[in-house]
Protein backbone atom coordinates (compact mmCIF):
# COMPACT_ATOMS: atom_id res chain seq x y z
CA UNK A 1 0.00 0.00 0.00
CA UNK A 2 1.26 3.19 -1.25
CA UNK A 3 0.26 5.88 1.09
CA UNK A 4 -1.83 9.25 -1.08
CA UNK A 5 0.93 11.67 0.60
CA UNK A 6 3.96 9.79 -0.63
CA UNK A 7 5.47 10.34 -4.16
CA UNK A 8 6.58 7.78 -6.22
CA UNK A 9 8.05 8.25 -9.77
CA UNK A 10 6.52 6.80 -12.64
CA UNK A 11 9.68 5.07 -13.80
CA UNK A 12 10.03 3.40 -10.18
CA UNK A 13 9.54 -0.09 -10.00
CA UNK A 14 7.66 -0.73 -7.35
CA UNK A 15 6.30 -4.77 -6.64
CA UNK A 16 3.38 -6.28 -4.77
CA UNK A 17 3.29 -5.84 -0.99
CA UNK A 18 5.45 -3.07 -0.42
CA UNK A 19 4.14 -0.60 1.99
CA UNK A 20 5.27 3.54 1.85
CA UNK A 21 4.25 5.35 4.30
CA UNK A 22 3.14 9.23 4.45
CA UNK A 23 5.35 12.01 2.79
CA UNK A 24 8.15 9.17 1.88
CA UNK A 25 9.76 10.39 -1.92
CA UNK A 26 10.45 7.43 -4.10
CA UNK A 27 12.78 8.81 -7.04
CA UNK A 28 13.02 7.87 -10.41
CA UNK A 29 15.33 4.18 -11.58
CA UNK A 30 14.63 2.91 -7.78
CA UNK A 31 14.02 -0.85 -7.70
CA UNK A 32 11.93 -1.84 -4.40
CA UNK A 33 11.21 -5.27 -3.91
CA UNK A 34 8.68 -7.27 -2.19
CA UNK A 35 7.60 -7.29 1.24
CA UNK A 36 9.90 -3.95 1.67
CA UNK A 37 8.01 -1.68 4.23
CA UNK A 38 8.90 2.37 4.09
CA UNK A 39 8.09 4.22 6.43
CA UNK A 40 6.74 8.12 6.74
CA UNK A 41 9.19 10.59 5.28
CA UNK A 42 11.84 8.48 3.75
CA UNK A 43 13.58 9.79 1.00
CA UNK A 44 15.30 7.55 -2.16
CA UNK A 45 17.14 8.63 -4.81
CA UNK A 46 17.52 6.87 -7.71
CA UNK A 47 19.33 4.38 -9.59
CA UNK A 48 19.47 2.34 -6.39
CA UNK A 49 17.87 -1.41 -6.32
CA UNK A 50 16.29 -2.45 -3.23
CA UNK A 51 15.83 -6.32 -2.31
CA UNK A 52 13.01 -7.78 -0.44
CA UNK A 53 11.75 -7.54 2.97
CA UNK A 54 13.74 -4.62 3.67
CA UNK A 55 12.29 -2.33 6.83
CA UNK A 56 13.66 1.54 6.39
CA UNK A 57 12.38 4.05 9.28
CA UNK A 58 11.74 7.42 9.03
CA UNK A 59 13.83 10.16 7.83
CA UNK A 60 16.05 7.71 6.18
CA UNK A 61 18.19 9.65 2.86
CA UNK A 62 19.18 6.15 0.49
CA UNK A 63 20.70 6.30 -2.48
CA UNK A 64 22.09 10.08 -2.70
CA UNK A 65 24.29 11.53 -4.59
CA UNK A 66 27.94 10.32 -2.49
CA UNK A 67 30.25 13.31 -0.63
CA UNK A 68 32.83 13.83 -2.53
CA UNK A 69 34.14 16.46 -3.93
CA UNK A 70 34.92 14.96 -7.24
CA UNK A 71 31.53 14.02 -7.92
CA UNK A 72 29.73 15.57 -10.61
CA UNK A 73 26.29 13.97 -11.34
CA UNK A 74 27.24 11.10 -13.03
CA UNK A 75 25.34 8.40 -13.25
CA UNK A 76 26.07 5.86 -10.27
CA UNK A 77 24.33 3.15 -8.33
CA UNK A 78 22.97 1.64 -4.89
CA UNK A 79 22.16 -2.23 -3.96
CA UNK A 80 20.64 -3.28 -1.06
CA UNK A 81 19.74 -7.10 -0.89
CA UNK A 82 17.06 -8.31 1.60
CA UNK A 83 15.47 -7.93 5.04
CA UNK A 84 17.87 -5.38 6.07
CA UNK A 85 16.78 -2.93 8.78
CA UNK A 86 17.60 0.59 8.15
CA UNK A 87 16.54 2.46 11.21
CA UNK A 88 15.71 6.46 11.70
CA UNK A 89 18.02 9.06 9.61
CA UNK A 90 20.61 6.51 8.17
CA UNK A 91 22.61 8.01 5.11
CA UNK A 92 23.51 5.39 2.14
CA UNK A 93 25.47 7.05 -0.45
CA UNK A 94 25.52 5.47 -4.36
CA UNK A 95 28.81 5.14 -6.33
CA UNK A 96 31.21 7.65 -7.47
CA UNK A 97 33.02 6.78 -11.45
CA UNK A 98 36.70 7.19 -9.79
CA UNK A 99 35.89 3.56 -7.98
CA UNK A 100 33.52 1.08 -8.68
CA UNK A 101 30.26 2.91 -9.68
CA UNK A 102 28.18 1.11 -7.35
CA UNK A 103 28.27 0.88 -3.45
CA UNK A 104 26.56 -2.56 -2.43
CA UNK A 105 24.80 -3.93 0.84
CA UNK A 106 23.89 -7.44 1.05
CA UNK A 107 21.38 -9.04 3.38
CA UNK A 108 20.26 -9.39 7.45
CA UNK A 109 22.41 -6.29 8.19
CA UNK A 110 21.20 -3.90 10.97
CA UNK A 111 21.71 0.19 10.60
CA UNK A 112 21.02 1.92 13.81
CA UNK A 113 19.98 5.52 14.18
CA UNK A 114 22.07 7.97 12.52
CA UNK A 115 24.68 5.38 10.60
CA UNK A 116 26.30 6.61 7.72
CA UNK A 117 27.77 4.26 4.38
CA UNK A 118 29.49 6.40 2.00
CA UNK A 119 29.86 5.87 -1.61
CA UNK A 120 31.45 2.65 -2.88
CA UNK A 121 31.37 0.94 -0.16
CA UNK A 122 30.82 -3.12 0.17
CA UNK A 123 28.87 -4.46 3.09
CA UNK A 124 28.15 -8.13 3.16
CA UNK A 125 25.53 -9.91 5.03
CA UNK A 126 24.27 -10.11 8.92
CA UNK A 127 26.20 -7.09 10.12
CA UNK A 128 25.31 -5.00 12.96
CA UNK A 129 26.10 -0.96 12.95
CA UNK A 130 25.00 0.61 16.20
CA UNK A 131 23.89 4.17 16.13
CA UNK A 132 26.17 6.80 15.05
CA UNK A 133 28.77 4.41 12.99
CA UNK A 134 30.24 6.25 10.30
CA UNK A 135 31.50 4.59 7.38
CA UNK A 136 34.13 6.73 4.64
CA UNK A 137 34.21 6.00 1.35
CA UNK A 138 35.90 2.59 -0.82
CA UNK A 139 35.13 0.57 2.56
CA UNK A 140 34.89 -3.21 2.24
CA UNK A 141 33.23 -4.87 5.35
CA UNK A 142 32.49 -8.54 5.21
CA UNK A 143 30.19 -10.92 7.20
CA UNK A 144 28.76 -10.69 10.54
CA UNK A 145 31.05 -7.65 11.69
CA UNK A 146 29.67 -5.80 14.70
CA UNK A 147 30.36 -2.14 14.99
CA UNK A 148 29.84 -0.22 18.32
CA UNK A 149 28.32 3.24 19.04
CA UNK A 150 29.99 5.87 17.54
CA UNK A 151 32.78 4.01 15.48
CA UNK A 152 34.19 5.34 12.87
CA UNK A 153 36.17 3.65 9.45
CA UNK A 154 39.02 5.47 7.31
CA UNK A 155 38.36 5.54 3.93
CA UNK A 156 39.93 2.41 1.96
CA UNK A 157 39.71 0.26 4.64
CA UNK A 158 38.49 -3.59 5.02
CA UNK A 159 37.12 -4.72 7.52
CA UNK A 160 37.11 -8.91 8.23
CA UNK A 161 34.59 -11.38 8.92
CA UNK A 162 33.03 -12.08 12.48
CA UNK A 163 34.82 -8.93 14.23
CA UNK A 164 33.25 -6.81 17.17
CA UNK A 165 34.59 -3.36 16.77
CA UNK A 166 33.89 -2.33 20.53
CA UNK A 167 32.25 1.70 21.01
CA UNK A 168 33.77 4.75 19.75
CA UNK A 169 36.95 3.43 17.82
CA UNK A 170 38.29 4.58 14.86
CA UNK A 171 39.38 2.32 12.01
CA UNK A 172 42.29 3.74 10.42
CA UNK A 173 43.96 -0.01 8.85
CA UNK A 174 42.38 -3.36 7.90
CA UNK A 175 40.94 -5.38 11.20
CA UNK A 176 41.35 -9.04 10.02
CA UNK A 177 38.79 -11.59 10.78
CA UNK A 178 37.82 -13.34 14.03
CA UNK A 179 39.14 -10.22 16.10
CA UNK A 180 37.97 -7.70 18.98
CA UNK A 181 38.97 -4.09 18.60
CA UNK A 182 39.06 -1.76 21.16
CA UNK A 183 40.71 1.78 22.42
CA UNK A 184 38.76 4.63 20.99
CA UNK A 185 40.59 6.61 19.00
CA UNK A 186 43.39 4.61 19.15
CA UNK A 187 42.35 1.60 18.49
CA UNK A 188 44.55 -1.96 19.59
CA UNK A 189 43.44 -5.72 19.26
CA UNK A 190 42.47 -6.90 22.43
CA UNK A 191 41.69 -10.84 21.47
CA UNK A 192 39.62 -13.08 19.49
CA UNK A 193 35.83 -12.50 19.82
CA UNK A 194 35.26 -15.55 21.11
CA UNK A 195 31.64 -15.13 22.23
CA UNK A 196 31.06 -14.05 18.87
CA UNK A 197 32.34 -17.19 16.91
CA UNK A 198 30.95 -19.63 19.46
CA UNK A 199 27.28 -18.25 19.00
CA UNK A 200 27.66 -18.47 15.11
CA UNK A 201 28.56 -22.31 16.03
CA UNK A 202 32.34 -22.11 15.27
CA UNK A 203 33.79 -25.45 16.52
CA UNK A 204 36.12 -25.78 19.36
CA UNK A 205 38.85 -26.95 17.18
CA UNK A 206 38.25 -24.17 15.12
CA UNK A 207 38.76 -22.02 18.02
CA UNK A 208 41.90 -23.48 18.82
CA UNK A 209 43.35 -23.09 15.91
CA UNK A 210 42.38 -19.34 15.62
CA UNK A 211 43.76 -18.99 19.29
CA UNK A 212 47.47 -20.55 17.93
CA UNK A 213 47.09 -18.15 14.74
CA UNK A 214 46.06 -14.94 17.14
CA UNK A 215 49.54 -15.96 19.03
CA UNK A 216 52.07 -15.88 15.69
CA UNK A 217 50.34 -12.67 14.49
CA UNK A 218 50.40 -10.53 17.92
CA UNK A 219 52.04 -12.23 20.18
CA UNK A 220 55.72 -12.85 18.27
CA UNK A 221 56.63 -9.64 16.96
CA UNK A 222 56.82 -10.86 13.61
CA UNK A 223 56.20 -8.55 10.84
CA UNK A 224 52.58 -9.01 8.71
CA UNK A 225 54.19 -11.31 6.18
CA UNK A 226 56.38 -13.50 8.27
CA UNK A 227 53.18 -14.25 9.90
CA UNK A 228 51.84 -15.32 6.97
CA UNK A 229 54.49 -17.51 6.30
CA UNK A 230 54.05 -19.24 9.66
CA UNK A 231 50.19 -19.38 9.25
CA UNK A 232 51.06 -21.19 6.23
CA UNK A 233 53.05 -23.66 7.77
CA UNK A 234 50.54 -24.48 9.81
CA UNK A 235 49.53 -27.86 10.03
CA UNK A 236 45.86 -27.44 10.47
CA UNK A 237 43.24 -27.94 7.64
CA UNK A 238 41.02 -24.67 9.65
CA UNK A 239 39.56 -23.00 6.96
CA UNK A 240 39.56 -20.12 9.04
CA UNK A 241 43.20 -19.64 9.73
CA UNK A 242 43.73 -20.09 5.64
CA UNK A 243 41.30 -16.75 5.65
CA UNK A 244 43.28 -14.98 8.40
CA UNK A 245 46.33 -15.63 6.28
CA UNK A 246 44.83 -14.82 3.26
CA UNK A 247 43.32 -11.76 4.70
CA UNK A 248 46.73 -10.32 5.86
CA UNK A 249 47.97 -11.19 2.81
CA UNK A 250 46.12 -9.07 0.29
CA UNK A 251 45.67 -6.50 2.88
CA UNK A 252 46.74 -2.86 1.68
CA UNK A 253 46.92 -0.67 4.54
CA UNK A 254 48.31 -2.94 7.28
CA UNK A 255 46.22 -4.36 10.10
CA UNK A 256 45.45 -2.83 13.47
CA UNK A 257 47.86 -4.38 16.15
CA UNK B 1 10.87 24.33 -10.10
CA UNK B 2 8.55 24.79 -6.60
CA UNK B 3 6.92 21.81 -5.57
CA UNK B 4 2.94 22.08 -4.57
CA UNK B 5 3.60 20.35 -1.50
CA UNK B 6 6.52 22.48 -0.47
CA UNK B 7 5.35 25.40 2.83
CA UNK B 8 6.80 28.47 1.52
CA UNK B 9 6.01 31.50 4.04
CA UNK B 10 4.46 34.71 2.01
CA UNK B 11 7.78 36.79 2.85
CA UNK B 12 10.43 34.55 1.56
CA UNK B 13 11.73 36.31 -1.47
CA UNK B 14 12.86 33.16 -3.73
CA UNK B 15 14.82 33.89 -7.25
CA UNK B 16 12.93 32.95 -9.73
CA UNK B 17 15.49 29.90 -10.86
CA UNK B 18 15.24 28.05 -7.41
CA UNK B 19 14.07 24.50 -7.17
CA UNK B 20 12.25 23.28 -4.36
CA UNK B 21 11.28 19.58 -3.77
CA UNK B 22 8.09 18.26 -1.86
CA UNK B 23 7.32 18.89 1.47
CA UNK B 24 10.31 20.74 1.79
CA UNK B 25 9.50 24.42 4.63
CA UNK B 26 10.93 27.60 4.34
CA UNK B 27 9.85 30.15 6.88
CA UNK B 28 9.65 33.79 7.32
CA UNK B 29 11.92 36.23 5.79
CA UNK B 30 14.24 34.24 4.61
CA UNK B 31 15.82 34.90 0.87
CA UNK B 32 17.41 32.42 -1.19
CA UNK B 33 19.78 33.00 -4.48
CA UNK B 34 20.15 31.93 -8.02
CA UNK B 35 20.37 28.33 -8.84
CA UNK B 36 19.81 27.14 -4.64
CA UNK B 37 18.39 23.42 -4.81
CA UNK B 38 16.27 22.56 -1.58
CA UNK B 39 15.87 18.52 -2.06
CA UNK B 40 12.76 17.46 -0.45
CA UNK B 41 11.89 17.50 3.31
CA UNK B 42 14.68 20.13 4.02
CA UNK B 43 14.02 23.46 6.36
CA UNK B 44 14.72 26.76 6.35
CA UNK B 45 13.51 28.08 9.36
CA UNK B 46 13.69 31.63 9.77
CA UNK B 47 15.81 34.77 9.04
CA UNK B 48 18.40 33.55 6.26
CA UNK B 49 19.79 34.54 3.72
CA UNK B 50 20.91 32.40 0.63
CA UNK B 51 23.35 33.49 -1.69
CA UNK B 52 23.84 31.67 -4.96
CA UNK B 53 23.88 27.95 -6.37
CA UNK B 54 23.95 26.46 -2.75
CA UNK B 55 22.76 22.72 -2.31
CA UNK B 56 20.31 21.64 0.56
CA UNK B 57 19.95 17.63 1.04
CA UNK B 58 17.23 16.23 2.46
CA UNK B 59 16.55 16.84 6.76
CA UNK B 60 19.22 19.58 6.47
CA UNK B 61 18.03 22.30 8.83
CA UNK B 62 18.83 25.77 8.55
CA UNK B 63 18.38 28.80 10.39
CA UNK B 64 17.02 27.07 13.56
CA UNK B 65 17.26 28.72 17.09
CA UNK B 66 20.17 28.58 18.97
CA UNK B 67 20.68 25.95 21.07
CA UNK B 68 21.41 28.70 24.07
CA UNK B 69 19.97 28.36 27.36
CA UNK B 70 20.17 32.07 27.20
CA UNK B 71 18.11 33.08 23.88
CA UNK B 72 14.64 34.11 24.58
CA UNK B 73 13.16 34.30 21.06
CA UNK B 74 15.04 37.47 20.15
CA UNK B 75 15.54 38.00 16.17
CA UNK B 76 18.38 36.81 15.45
CA UNK B 77 19.80 35.79 11.62
CA UNK B 78 22.03 33.66 9.59
CA UNK B 79 23.72 34.63 6.79
CA UNK B 80 25.58 32.02 4.30
CA UNK B 81 27.35 32.65 1.00
CA UNK B 82 26.96 30.81 -2.34
CA UNK B 83 27.90 26.84 -3.93
CA UNK B 84 27.66 25.41 -0.51
CA UNK B 85 26.96 21.87 0.22
CA UNK B 86 24.58 20.60 3.02
CA UNK B 87 24.16 17.38 3.41
CA UNK B 88 21.34 15.07 5.03
CA UNK B 89 20.77 16.16 8.64
CA UNK B 90 23.23 19.39 9.18
CA UNK B 91 22.57 21.98 10.88
CA UNK B 92 23.00 25.71 10.96
CA UNK B 93 21.92 27.70 13.83
CA UNK B 94 20.95 31.31 14.12
CA UNK B 95 22.87 33.14 16.23
CA UNK B 96 22.30 34.79 19.80
CA UNK B 97 22.26 38.03 20.92
CA UNK B 98 25.65 37.93 22.87
CA UNK B 99 27.77 39.08 19.81
CA UNK B 100 26.46 40.69 16.45
CA UNK B 101 23.43 38.80 16.25
CA UNK B 102 24.27 37.15 12.69
CA UNK B 103 25.76 33.72 11.81
CA UNK B 104 27.76 33.81 8.82
CA UNK B 105 29.16 31.06 6.40
CA UNK B 106 31.34 31.45 3.68
CA UNK B 107 31.26 30.41 0.25
CA UNK B 108 32.18 26.72 -1.57
CA UNK B 109 31.76 24.82 2.37
CA UNK B 110 30.40 20.99 2.19
CA UNK B 111 28.97 19.90 5.28
CA UNK B 112 28.52 16.61 5.44
CA UNK B 113 25.82 14.62 6.86
CA UNK B 114 25.05 15.09 10.50
CA UNK B 115 27.65 18.05 10.33
CA UNK B 116 26.59 21.17 12.71
CA UNK B 117 27.51 24.63 12.89
CA UNK B 118 26.25 26.52 15.89
CA UNK B 119 25.24 29.96 16.94
CA UNK B 120 27.22 32.89 16.30
CA UNK B 121 29.53 31.19 14.45
CA UNK B 122 31.84 33.04 11.61
CA UNK B 123 33.20 29.93 8.91
CA UNK B 124 34.59 31.50 5.69
CA UNK B 125 35.24 29.22 2.10
CA UNK B 126 36.49 25.85 1.14
CA UNK B 127 35.78 24.50 4.62
CA UNK B 128 34.80 20.98 4.99
CA UNK B 129 34.06 19.92 7.81
CA UNK B 130 33.29 15.53 7.81
CA UNK B 131 30.32 13.97 9.31
CA UNK B 132 28.86 14.28 12.66
CA UNK B 133 31.71 17.39 12.71
CA UNK B 134 30.33 19.62 15.26
CA UNK B 135 31.68 23.53 15.82
CA UNK B 136 30.68 24.95 19.23
CA UNK B 137 28.87 28.71 19.48
CA UNK B 138 31.08 31.69 18.35
CA UNK B 139 33.63 29.40 16.57
CA UNK B 140 36.19 31.04 13.95
CA UNK B 141 36.73 28.95 11.07
CA UNK B 142 38.98 30.67 8.81
CA UNK B 143 39.28 28.97 4.84
CA UNK B 144 40.49 25.57 3.24
CA UNK B 145 40.01 24.12 6.67
CA UNK B 146 39.48 19.87 7.03
CA UNK B 147 37.49 19.22 10.15
CA UNK B 148 37.57 15.38 10.06
CA UNK B 149 34.49 13.01 11.17
CA UNK B 150 33.62 13.14 14.87
CA UNK B 151 35.47 16.44 15.48
CA UNK B 152 34.18 18.79 18.10
CA UNK B 153 35.40 22.50 18.19
CA UNK B 154 34.84 24.23 22.01
CA UNK B 155 33.27 27.18 21.89
CA UNK B 156 34.72 30.48 21.52
CA UNK B 157 37.57 28.48 19.40
CA UNK B 158 39.20 29.52 16.50
CA UNK B 159 41.18 27.64 14.18
CA UNK B 160 43.26 29.25 11.25
CA UNK B 161 43.52 28.62 7.40
CA UNK B 162 44.62 25.79 5.77
CA UNK B 163 44.74 23.38 9.07
CA UNK B 164 43.52 19.99 9.50
CA UNK B 165 41.64 18.59 12.27
CA UNK B 166 42.27 14.73 12.60
CA UNK B 167 39.32 12.38 13.14
CA UNK B 168 37.76 13.00 16.61
CA UNK B 169 39.62 15.87 17.61
CA UNK B 170 38.25 17.54 20.39
CA UNK B 171 39.97 21.35 20.01
CA UNK B 172 39.71 23.26 22.90
CA UNK B 173 42.57 26.31 22.33
CA UNK B 174 43.13 27.75 18.40
CA UNK B 175 45.03 25.68 16.10
CA UNK B 176 47.26 27.59 14.33
CA UNK B 177 46.89 27.90 10.45
CA UNK B 178 48.80 25.62 8.23
CA UNK B 179 49.09 22.29 11.17
CA UNK B 180 47.61 19.40 11.34
CA UNK B 181 46.22 18.91 14.99
CA UNK B 182 44.54 15.68 17.27
CA UNK B 183 44.06 14.08 19.99
CA UNK B 184 44.87 10.66 18.87
CA UNK B 185 47.70 9.80 21.53
CA UNK B 186 46.10 11.99 24.05
CA UNK B 187 43.50 13.14 25.14
CA UNK B 188 44.28 16.95 25.00
CA UNK B 189 45.24 17.27 21.20
CA UNK B 190 48.56 18.55 19.94
CA UNK B 191 49.90 19.30 16.62
CA UNK B 192 51.21 16.66 14.77
CA UNK B 193 53.00 18.59 11.98
CA UNK B 194 52.49 20.64 8.97
CA UNK B 195 49.87 19.99 6.62
CA UNK B 196 51.87 19.62 3.87
CA UNK B 197 49.47 17.77 1.76
CA UNK B 198 46.72 20.41 1.93
CA UNK B 199 49.79 23.29 1.78
CA UNK B 200 50.67 21.91 -1.81
CA UNK B 201 46.82 20.99 -3.00
CA UNK B 202 46.01 24.55 -2.30
CA UNK B 203 49.32 25.81 -4.35
CA UNK B 204 52.10 27.01 -1.83
CA UNK B 205 55.27 26.75 -3.02
CA UNK B 206 58.04 24.29 -2.56
CA UNK B 207 59.78 27.45 -0.77
CA UNK B 208 57.02 28.21 1.11
CA UNK B 209 56.47 24.89 2.37
CA UNK B 210 60.27 24.69 3.02
CA UNK B 211 60.14 27.89 4.76
CA UNK B 212 56.97 26.74 6.80
CA UNK B 213 58.56 23.98 8.27
CA UNK B 214 61.78 25.89 9.46
CA UNK B 215 59.43 27.49 11.36
CA UNK B 216 57.29 24.90 12.29
CA UNK B 217 60.71 23.22 14.38
CA UNK B 218 61.46 26.85 15.41
CA UNK B 219 57.62 26.67 17.20
CA UNK B 220 57.12 22.75 18.00
CA UNK B 221 59.67 21.24 17.74
CA UNK B 222 62.80 23.04 19.82
CA UNK B 223 60.87 23.25 23.36
CA UNK B 224 61.39 26.92 23.39
CA UNK B 225 59.78 29.20 25.43
CA UNK B 226 56.80 30.91 23.45
CA UNK B 227 58.03 34.61 23.64
CA UNK B 228 61.60 32.97 22.39
CA UNK B 229 59.81 31.68 19.02
CA UNK B 230 57.89 34.45 18.78
CA UNK B 231 61.17 36.90 18.46
CA UNK B 232 62.99 33.90 16.30
CA UNK B 233 59.80 33.73 14.03
CA UNK B 234 59.83 37.29 13.62
CA UNK B 235 63.07 37.35 12.09
CA UNK B 236 61.51 34.72 9.47
CA UNK B 237 59.06 37.30 8.69
CA UNK B 238 60.26 38.92 5.42
CA UNK B 239 61.36 36.17 3.63
CA UNK B 240 58.24 33.80 5.10
CA UNK B 241 55.03 35.18 4.71
CA UNK B 242 52.92 32.92 6.50
CA UNK B 243 55.07 33.16 9.72
CA UNK B 244 53.68 36.84 9.94
CA UNK B 245 49.95 34.78 9.60
CA UNK B 246 51.18 32.95 12.38
CA UNK B 247 52.64 36.41 14.66
CA UNK B 248 48.84 37.90 14.19
CA UNK B 249 46.54 34.98 14.72
CA UNK B 250 48.63 34.17 18.46
CA UNK B 251 48.28 38.46 18.58
CA UNK B 252 44.45 37.88 18.60
CA UNK B 253 44.20 34.48 20.27
CA UNK B 254 42.27 34.47 23.31
CA UNK B 255 42.18 31.00 24.49
CA UNK B 256 46.13 30.24 23.78
CA UNK B 257 46.50 27.93 21.13
CA UNK B 258 47.52 23.74 20.68
CA UNK B 259 50.82 23.78 20.70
Amino acid sequence: MIDKTAIVHPSAKIAEGVEIGPYSIIGADVEIGEGTWVGPHVVIKGPTKIGKENKIYQFASIGDDPQDKKYKGERTFLEIGDRNSIRECVTIHRGTIQDQLITKIGNDNLFMAYVHVAHDCVIGNGCVFANSVAIAGHVKIADFVIMSGMCGVHQFCQVGAYSFISNASIILKDVPPYVMITGGASPTVCGLNVEGLKRHGFSPASLQSLRKAYKIIYRQGLRAVEAVEVLRSMETDCIEVKALADFLEQSERGIIR
Amino acid sequence: MIHQSAAIDPSARIHPNVEIGFNAFIGPNVEIGDGCKIFPNAVIFQNTKLGKNNQLHPFAVLGGDPQDIGYKGEPTFLEIGDNNIFREGSTINRATTKADGVTRVGNNNYLMAYAHIAHDCVVGNNNILVNYSCLGGHVILENSITISAYCAVHQFTRIGSYSFLVHATIAEKDVLPYVIAGSRAKSTATVHGLNIRGLARNGFSKDAIKNLREAYKVMFMRNLALEQALSELAAMQSYCPEVGAWLEFIKASKRGFIR
